[in-house]
């Protein structure tokens, strides 16, 4: 059973400029303990999209569509679930760990807050509780963190941090929006790989927003590829990978770079720029960066074709490159 | 270590040059054996009374040179000692301490008063920025602001006092029963002058705290507060308030010089006996060491008020160090 179901997500920005189709037509679904992996390069609506599920979006933003979680709408939830929803149910680690922890507040306040805002539970329980999530998210001397500053701590040990801290509550689902892009390299897997082991070992959905299909490769179960706030495919990982449909993913998948590759060889970048989202949309929103593009694609919207070589692949695409094409 | 004894020297050297240039000012405008003395200070005004001016110039030490009179008066001061007053003789150090603790008791009231009404005020308005309340809100600070104190005494007192409510006019609310012991009767009896005072402190500070406030609600560890379910109450007072104080702060420390002339106004209007009134009279006689004596005090108060403002810094927020 789905522990999340997102279905016909759209996201509007009403500016002064006009509106602004920040996404559209967005559905997928996380299974517990099951990781989902959104992929696409800034501007693409995955940072909104799961804004829109966390109820962070300012009050400009015009949501339709719904997200069932547990069976609640998220964006209709009843009074008596809402002071304890998020933070319980639902939790999220954010992009950058050296912006996300106050930087007035100990790291020991900060962690037990969540706690004893939701649970109630006395001081010194949640400050045994602190001490346990930063051993789970493998912070040395845990105890001796909690009356440390976060300016005490690397951008890493933040992160871990921010992590502890959105667990606290033993969330159902997990949502990590580019949770190491401000992060150093080495730092990157480490991190990736600790969300990795915590959704296993606590049964959690995960969804895991990122712009580098790599990270997604054998972390995740299933993957959403989005472009223009549109969804371009939608697939478990394993085939996606094996089997690319829409242009864009496979775009974006030549771009990465290749250690294996000789040196010297130039990396594949995708020409041109994101869509203007302001414009209300015509066509493919890739067509103008697409190699394939043919007539068709400027004129009309895909609609999510069902294809591939499984029957749950699914692409917003008329000229598919893997074997629904070839067919 | 090193920065508090850095900042001890520059402070004491604020009070050094202001009082210089006061004790330069009054010395070189106008003759200050005059002053003392009145028409008998004019060397022809007759031989009987040579002996008293010459008493007048070793008792003030005018036979002295300039430089040597400023060092005996700083001498004097440090040890509490700042003269006597020229005109009635008592001794300047007791007349400060009489009036002081009203013109403190008077700016400590105002700013409670302005930070008490201006923190909730701008926190609210941070909440529903650019909306209804907000923009009512601007409208109504910007009023606040542009009132001057004088104006405001006299608003304050006739509208409030005589007008509206009659039954104010009962003379407990007018502060020349200052000389009551209690707290409550001294709350009450100032009420008037300290709203005149915070009232344009308020404005000041609700506009700064509510920008501060707002650009703190754009950081990521509001949204993450936020996303942990925490209540918007919590976010605003738990989490954007503090990091948000800097500026506030720093004005708070810079509106207690413009508190002290607007006590001067105040102070004189009400009757109060403190040390603005104090400094008033002072200048309309030529009161040298009692004008010098009321800018002492009042330049201490400032450098102190400031200092502490730095200190707070670092309680504030934990990466402010002085030293390191």
């Amino acid at each position: 059973m789905s522990l999340l179901d997102v279905e016909d997500l759209a996201v509007t920005f009403n500016t002064p400029d006009g509106p602004v189709y920040a996404v559209s037509n967005v559905s997928f679904s996380v299974k517990k303990g099951e990781a989902l992996g959104i992929v696409g390069e800034s501007g693409s609506g995955k940072s909104v999209t799961v804004k829109s599920l966390m109820g962070l979006l300012p009050r400009t933003a015009d949501i339709t569509g719904t997200a069932e979680f547990d069976g609640v709408n998220l964006f209709n939830l009843p009074s008596d679930r809402k002071k304890h929803f998020y933070g319980v149910d639902v939790a999220m680690v954010f992009q950058n760990p050296m912006t996300s922890l106050n930087p007035v507040k100990r790291i020991g306040s900060q962690l037990t807050e969540g706690m004893r805002y939701h649970t109630g539970i006395s001081s010194s329980d949640a400050n045994a509780r602190a001490v346990e999530l930063l051993d789970l998210v493998r912070i040395p001397d845990a105890s001796d963190r909690l009356a440390q500053y976060p300016h005490e701590l690397s951008g890493g040990m933040r992160q871990r941090v921010v992590i502890a801290m959105a667990l606290a509550n033993d969330p159902a689902l997990l949502i990590a929006d580019e949770p190491t892009t401000a992060l150093d390299v080495t730092v990157q897997r480490d991190i990736l790989d600790l969300l990795d082991s915590l959704r296993a070992d606590l049964d959690m959905g995960l969804v895991l927003i990122t712009h580098d299909l790599g990270v997604v490769h054998d972390r995740t179960d299933n993957i959403v590829v989005m472009y223009g706030g549109r969804v371009m495919e939608l697939a478990p990982t394993n085939d996606v990978f094996a089997d690319m449909e829409h242009p864009y993913t496979e775009a974006l998948y030549q771009s990465i770079p290749n250690m294996s590759l000789p040196r010297g060889t130039r990396l594949n970048p995708i020409p041109g720029s994101p869509p203007d989202l302001s414009v209300t949309p015509v066509g493919c929103p890739f067509a103008p960066r697409c190699t394939y593009a043919i007539d068709r694609c400027s004129s009309e919207i895909p609609p999510l074709f069902d294809g591939g070589a499984r029957a749950d692949h699914y692409y917003a695409c008329f000229v598919p490159q893997g074997s629904a094409g070839e067919s | 270590m090193k920065f508090l004894l850095q900042r001890l020297a520059q402070m004491v050297a604020v009070v050094l040059a202001v009082t210089f240039l006061c004790f330069a000012a009054l010395n070189f405008l106008g003759d200050p054996l005059f002053n003392i003395l009145g028409p008998i200070a004019d060397e022809n005004s007759g031989e009987e009374y040579a002996e008293v001016r010459a008493e007048a110039r070793a008792e003030y030490n005018l036979d002295k040179p300039f430089p040597e009179r400023y060092v005996r008066w700083v001498g004097g001061m440090v040890q509490g000692d700042f003269g006597r007053s020229f005109k009635n003789q008592t001794e300047v150090s007791t007349e400060l301490s009489n009036r002081l603790p009203v013109t403190v008791f008077l700016m400590v009231y105002a700013q409670v008063l302005a930070v008490v009404i201006a923190v909730p005020w701008a926190v609210i308005s941070a909440a529903r920025a650019y909306r209804t309340v907000d923009k009512v809100s601007t409208v109504v600070s910007f009023g606040l602001l542009g009132i001057p104190v004088f104006a405001l005494v006299v608003l304050l007192s006739y509208g409030i006092q005589l007008k509206w409510d009659p039954q104010w006019g009962d003379d407990s609310l007018f502060p020349g029963r200052y000389d009551d012991e209690s707290l409550m009767s001294r709350l009450r009896s100032l009420a008037i002058p300290a709203t005149a005072l915070a009232i344009p402190l308020i404005a000041i500070y609700q506009r700064l705290l509510r920008t501060d406030l707002i650009s703190t609600l754009q950081e990521d560890f509001i949204a993450v507060a936020r996303a942990k379910g925490m209540s918007e109450r919590h976010v605003l007072f738990r989490h954007a308030l503090r990091p948000s104080l800097f500026s506030m702060l720093t004005v708070f420390g810079i509106q207690t010089g413009a508190l002290i002339g607007g006590s001067i106004v105040v102070e004189q209007f009400f009757a109060i006996p403190g040390v603005g009134r104090a400094l008033v009279e002072a200048i309309i006689r030529d009161d040298f060491p009692l004008v010098l004596g009321v800018v002492v005090v009042v330049s201490v108060i400032f450098v102190v008020v400031n200092f502490l403002v730095d200190l707070a810094y670092t309680f504030l927020d934990p990466r402010v160090k002085f030293d390191g």
